[in-house]
């Protein structure tokens, strides 16, 4: 009997539908967070405030995301404002019987405004099917890093490429024109993950957008040329300004490094101050 | 002439084979599109390193992201629907990740287009260069073989093949000047990509725009790379 309990338990337990809904405002103050909602699986921890900025720290309470769960991040920062989402931990995405879990992401960024967007990785475990839809629509007068890490497994258990399937969906609208679209499966069974793990095979995979209105060719070289025998970088100029960037590093480690320097020369080159506290906060890279 | 004057069916094919040619000059020839720094990277050395890099990249590339597009444009051509293309176009634009393998694209669309409309007179390559004078349209070069088949009237999946021919055929020219491999290893480097090739454009065929695309963040970080590279024989 109680082993019947514990598979219908199973089989009938309903995904979390939650997220947050944020919207900054640049005031007298600096950036107030003036309308935030939140629900399970994600929790939002107290603004910080550090000069202009507002700071935010996304973390799961459940973990990591399971069968059927999804999570929507809505996030307007207004003309002005200075915000940064971070998430410190990393979130794992669980084994799966059959479904998926969703992550919805949309970033509106009116002008001059400054958002950095700065998660730790998702770690796609064992089984685990992941679809992912991402919409940023951004001011050209505005500045934008967007980051995103994906792992493919938890290293410390020998798992690597061992997800059924990771599904993302990526569109960036620069003052209404699409200059970024990414769209891909990435079935590791069908060999889709046969390019990812050519330098290194059971490495993490970074995706970095920098958009800023100033010329970026400057960074280009300096950028390439981070790589070394434990990472590989690679920048290009989108059309309209700015930069994707994409880092296949050869464990842990050297994505840490890699992402660190790389925001080295993009904050250097952006001529905004971005806040000490990011550091405090991203601790997973701290 | 243009082909719809020929009393003859068949003449598409003489067409094809005409723009499908080495020779016709798109400025292909000065483009690896991505070998040059990816060979450097790996390692690629042989015959055999090219065709692994034809059933890894190129193969699946044409099956999931190209050849979908390239039957999305000619969709659009056949529809006389321009401001679709003109979506699509963008779309394409944006996926193109990395800037050298955009710039190639337009740079050899353009070439083609510019040929297009000497030798094959029509007033729907007019309104495209039109439309590309006014900035609404790219001059990809998915879009404008698109135009180019729509026009010579050559079969869909003879043209799905056409290019796949045209994209391994551009990367086996390349490897002569790349890799340790003399002219009939490069042949049969190419019959082994033909023979899959078929199945690449059935797949493709399967492909709807939502689902186009392919991940492939090694060769994009190749491609950045080959941008700053020291030294390189090839454009892109």
């Amino acid at each position: 009997m109680a082993n019947t309990s514990k598979v219908d338990s199973k089989t009938i337990r309903p995904g979390v539908k939650g997220g947050v809904q944020l919207q900054y405002l640049a005031d007298n103050s600096g950036t107030t967070l003036k309308k935030q909602w939140v629900r399970p699986p994600l929790h939002l921890a107290k603004t910080y405030q550090d000069k202009s900025w507002a700071i935010n720290l996304l973390t799961s309470p459940t973990a990591g995301l399971l069968e059927g769960d999804e999570l929507e991040i809505d996030c307007k920062v207004e003309a002005g404002a200075k915000a940064a989402l971070i998430s410190p931990a990393a979130c794992r995405v669980h084994t799966m019987d059959k479904g998926n879990a969703l992550i919805r992401q949309s970033y509106v960024v009116k002008e001059q405004a400054t958002l950095d967007v700065w998660p730790a990785p998702l770690v796609l475990q064992k089984a685990a099917n992941l679809i992912q839809e991402t919409t940023l629509e951004v001011d050209s007068s505005s500045t934008v890093l967007l980051t995103e890490i994906v792992s493919p497994g938890r290293a410390s258990y020998g798992e690597s490429f061992d997800f059924h399937t990771w599904q993302s969906k990526l569109r960036i609208y620069q003052s209404g024109t699409l200059i970024a679209y990414e769209n891909f499966k990435v079935d590791p069974e069908a060999g889709d993950a046969s390019d990812w793990r050519t330098r290194f095979p059971d490495g993490p995979y970074v995706s970095l957008y920098y958009l800023k209105h100033k010329p970026v060719k400057e960074l280009i070289e300096p950028l390439n040329q981070l790589s070394n025998e434990e990472v590989a970088i690679g920048a290009s100029p989108l059309r309209t300004g700015g930069l994707g960037i994409k880092v296949l590093a050869q464990d842990g480690l050297a994505l840490r490094k890699s992402v660190l320097n790389i925001r080295e020369l993009l904050v250097q080159h952006s001529e905004i101050e971005f806040p000490r506290s990011l550091q405090r906060a991203q601790t997973f890279f701290y | 002439m243009n082909s719809g004057d020929s009393s003859h069916e068949e003449h598409w094919v003489a067409s094809l084979l005409q723009v499908s040619d080495p020779l016709f000059p798109t400025g292909a020839y000065a483009h690896s599109m991505g070998l040059e720094q990816w060979a450097n990277t790996c390692g690629l050395k042989t015959g055999d390193d090219l065709a692994a890099f034809f059933k890894d990249h190129a193969g699946p590339s044409l099956a999931r992201l190209e050849l979908p597009y390239l039957r999305f444009a000619r969709n659009c051509i056949k529809g006389n629907e321009l401001s679709k293309l003109a979506s699509l176009e963008q779309e394409i634009d944006a996926w193109k990740w990395a800037s050298e393998i955009r710039e190639a694209s337009t740079t050899q669309g353009r070439g083609r287009l510019r040929l297009l409309n000497k030798l094959w007179p029509d007033q729907r390559v007019d309104t495209y260069r039109q439309l590309l004078a006014d900035g609404k349209l790219f001059g990809h070069h998915l879009a404008v073989t698109a135009l180019q088949f729509e026009i010579l009237k050559v079969p869909e999946e003879a043209g799905l093949m056409a290019y796949g021919y045209q994209s391994l055929a551009n990367y086996v020219s390349a490897s002569i000047k790349l890799l340790r491999i003399g002219p009939e290893s490069a042949q049969s480097v190419l019959h082994d990509g033909l023979d899959q090739l078929p199945d690449w454009v059935d797949q493709s065929l399967t492909v709807g725009r939502e689902d186009a695309g392919w991940f492939a963040p090694a060769f994009d970080i190749s491609c950045a790379q080959h941008a700053t590279a020291f030294s390189r024989l090839f454009i892109s």
